[in-house]
């Protein structure tokens, strides 16, 4: 457990009261200094903004301020004090004998926590200066206990790095932010990760968690995540200027803490415990790692590719292949994702399409070859070059990647030459199916295999599909069917108007010579 | 030509605070401020200032200033309410919104002039209390 020591809550500063009329002012600093508060007293603005001016260490804790005051008014010091970074969260009780609403909304307006109307009822205004003290007060002492706490979690998190060994410190690091407050489970996980275990690594094996989660790392910020009557707090790991990984910290419903209030924490968590981590687990020597591995797959050209056949429904005849890429170890996805961590990614796709190019030209010429990348490769300049001037080539934009300029995406592409086409990826698979097609305006619209697979049995796959087709008649798109895997599937797409279909019925993906196509 | 300045204990002034008000306002305060020191303190600073009020309410007046006629009257309006003299306090009020006014005029200047036995006897009153 996580011990803070207690903080030192006592009110400190002194209590400032400017007010003109003599008697006001004494009564006002005699009722002040009953808080325990020194009072400072000054008769008008200009003398109270000198005060400050000159004063070494000017701690205020309030400040009780006549707007009325003979020379100045006291709304000038408000706003001067509220400029002034020691002064900017002071309460500022103001009084005036203008008790109207334009008044108190122009007080308030210029800064003051309170406004009391003159005469001022003694016991009114104690009560006041009372509140506004002990506000201050609690609001200092939970900063204080989260200081504390930070500071506590840190030292903790040092230590472990030493005592506990890197093969252990992640474990002890999500025992030490699981004793946090409100928390009842957290989990580290890394980059490379996300989407996949940090589902399950959270307990929280579902689909919506997954999407969540990708969405945040897109995003890159912090969100708290309801499901199933849960909250999961989730802050990213910053190491440097990227994300190196998340933290998840699931809400102990019982513990009376906000869900807010444990998003809070877990940020200040993951600021505490993301240089360590960088250093001994996400950090450099992973980082090293993973670059020399990637290093040695671009050096070797240990890179394959493969192509899978695009066939016309209707003919049955091979009228394109999408390149992929296979690599000795490891999924192609997570080997770029990888190469995306180690800043490696640019290089890999162009070592990847300049082999796949390559190979390419053992296959039928009036066949298309389509090629997948992601929109920061594209815009990147990195396609630029590597892509024949005699073949037709395809760029497919999976749906999965955030793109912040579709106009400038739509752009490099075209410009990338006369017989290169742009195709959606995974359509109806990501968060925004509709307004990604509509933006990108693709020639080909490629259906997700969740889309395709028991196609001929969901009445509302078949409306989808039966949608998107009418959409691409509109807009001269062709569509293509991805995973086709059985005749019935490639039968209900054929039967609804889809143009092309691809799958393990119509062809595995094999090398340029190997590839065999069924027409069904 | 505005009429001469008056004596606190004039014997024309009219009352217009009762002493048993003021005590009752007084011990409050007595309550609020820390003791019956202060709240002599805060009476006597009141006191010492009326002849200073009456001063700025002639010379504004004279000049024919209703502003700071009216500004008299505004800083007078609390001040009087905080030590009890609530009646001087709503003589105040009067003037501070019709501050062309001779009768409110007068009637807070009276006020005024009559404001110091009522504020002694409250002290005392208290003291005794």
């Amino acid at each position: 457990m996580i011990t803070a020591p207690a903080p030192d809550r006592a009110r400190t500063g002194c209590i400032l009261v400017v007010e003109d009329d003599p008697t006001q002012r004494l009564t006002y600093a005699a009722m002040a200094g009953l808080t325990g508060l020194d009072v400072l007293d000054f008769p008008d603005a200009e003398s109270v903004m000198a005060h400050l001016d000159t004063a070494d260490d000017a701690d205020v804790a309030l400040m009780v301020l006549d707007v009325d005051l003979g020379a100045g008014s006291g709304l000038d010091v408000l706003r001067w004090a509220r400029n002034r970074r020691e002064l900017a969260t002071v309460p500022v009780i103001l009084l005036t004998g203008h008790d109207d609403v334009d008044a108190r909304v122009a007080g308030l307006g210029a800064g003051a926590n309170d406004y009391v109307g003159k005469p001022v009822h003694p016991r009114e205004l104690r009560a006041r200066i009372d509140a506004h003290l002990r506000m201050a007060t609690s609001w200092n002492a939970v900063l204080q206990d989260d200081l504390t706490r930070r500071a506590a979690l840190g030292e903790a998190v040092a230590a472990a790095a030493v005592d506990a060994g890197p093969e252990r410190l992640r474990d002890v690091i999500e025992a030490l932010v699981a004793d946090l407050p409100g928390a009842r489970h957290a989990v580290v996980v890394p980059l490379t990760a996300v989407g996949t275990d940090a589902a399950t690594g959270a307990g929280l094996d579902d689909g919506a968690v997954t999407a969540a989660v990708l969405a945040h790392h897109r995003q890159d910020g912090a969100f708290v995540l309801a499901h199933d009557g849960r909250s999961l707090a989730c802050a990213p790991l910053g190491i440097g200027d990227r994300t190196g990984g998340l933290l998840l910290v699931e809400r102990d419903a019982a513990s009376g803490v906000s869900a807010d209030r444990l998003l809070a924490s877990c940020i200040d968590a993951a600021t505490v415990i993301a240089p360590v981590l960088a250093e001994h687990v996400l950090g450099p020597s992973a980082l090293a790692v993973t670059h020399e591995r990637i290093s040695r797959i671009l050096d070797a050209g240990a890179h394959k590719p493969v192509f899978q056949p695009i066939v016309d429904l209707g003919s049955g005849e091979v009228v394109g292949y999408e390149g992929l890429t296979r690599f000795p170890d490891g999924r192609p996805d997570l080997v770029f994702a990888d190469a995306a961590r180690v800043g490696m990614s640019a290089l890999l796709h162009r070592a990847t399409i300049t082999s796949m190019m390559a190979a390419a030209a053992a296959l039928p010429d009036h066949c298309y070859v389509a090629i997948n990348a992601s929109p920061d490769v594209v815009v990147g300049g990195h396609l630029t070059g590597l892509l024949p001037t005699d073949r037709d080539v395809v760029v497919e934009i999976t749906e999965h990647d955030r793109v912040e300029d579709y106009d400038r995406l739509v752009a490099v592409v075209r410009g990338l030459g006369p017989r290169v086409r742009l195709a959606v990826d995974d359509a109806g698979a990501g968060y925004s199916s509709l307004q990604h097609i509509l933006s990108l305006r693709p020639d080909l619209i490629k259906l997700d295999r969740s889309l395709v697979a028991g196609l001929h049995t969901d009445p509302g796959q078949e409306a989808m599909v039966a949608g998107l087709v009418h959409f691409a008649g509109r807009t001269g798109a062709r569509i293509v069917a991805e995973g086709i895997e059985d005749v019935e599937e490639m039968q209900a797409a054929r039967a609804l108007g889809v143009d092309y279909g691809q799958g393990y019925h119509l062809g595995r993906p094999a090398p340029a010579g190997d590839t065999a196509v069924s027409r069904g | 030509m505005a009429e001469p300045l008056v004596a606190c204990d004039d014997a024309r002034l009219v009352a217009c605070d009762d002493a048993r008000l003021v005590a009752e306002t007084l011990g409050v305060l007595q309550g609020q401020v820390g003791g019956a020191d202060v709240v002599s303190m805060i009476v006597t600073t009141f006191l010492d200032g009326v002849a200073g009020r009456l001063e700025a309410l002639a010379i504004a007046a004279i000049a024919g200033d209703h502003d700071g006629v009216g500004r008299t009257a505004h800083t007078l309006k609390s001040a009087a309410a905080l030590v009890g003299l609530h009646g001087l306090s709503a003589r105040a009020q009067a003037l501070e919104l019709a501050p062309t006014d001779a009768g409110h005029l007068a009637g807070v200047r009276a006020g005024l002039g009559a404001c110091g036995a009522p504020l002694r006897a409250g002290l005392a009153g208290l003291r005794a209390g």
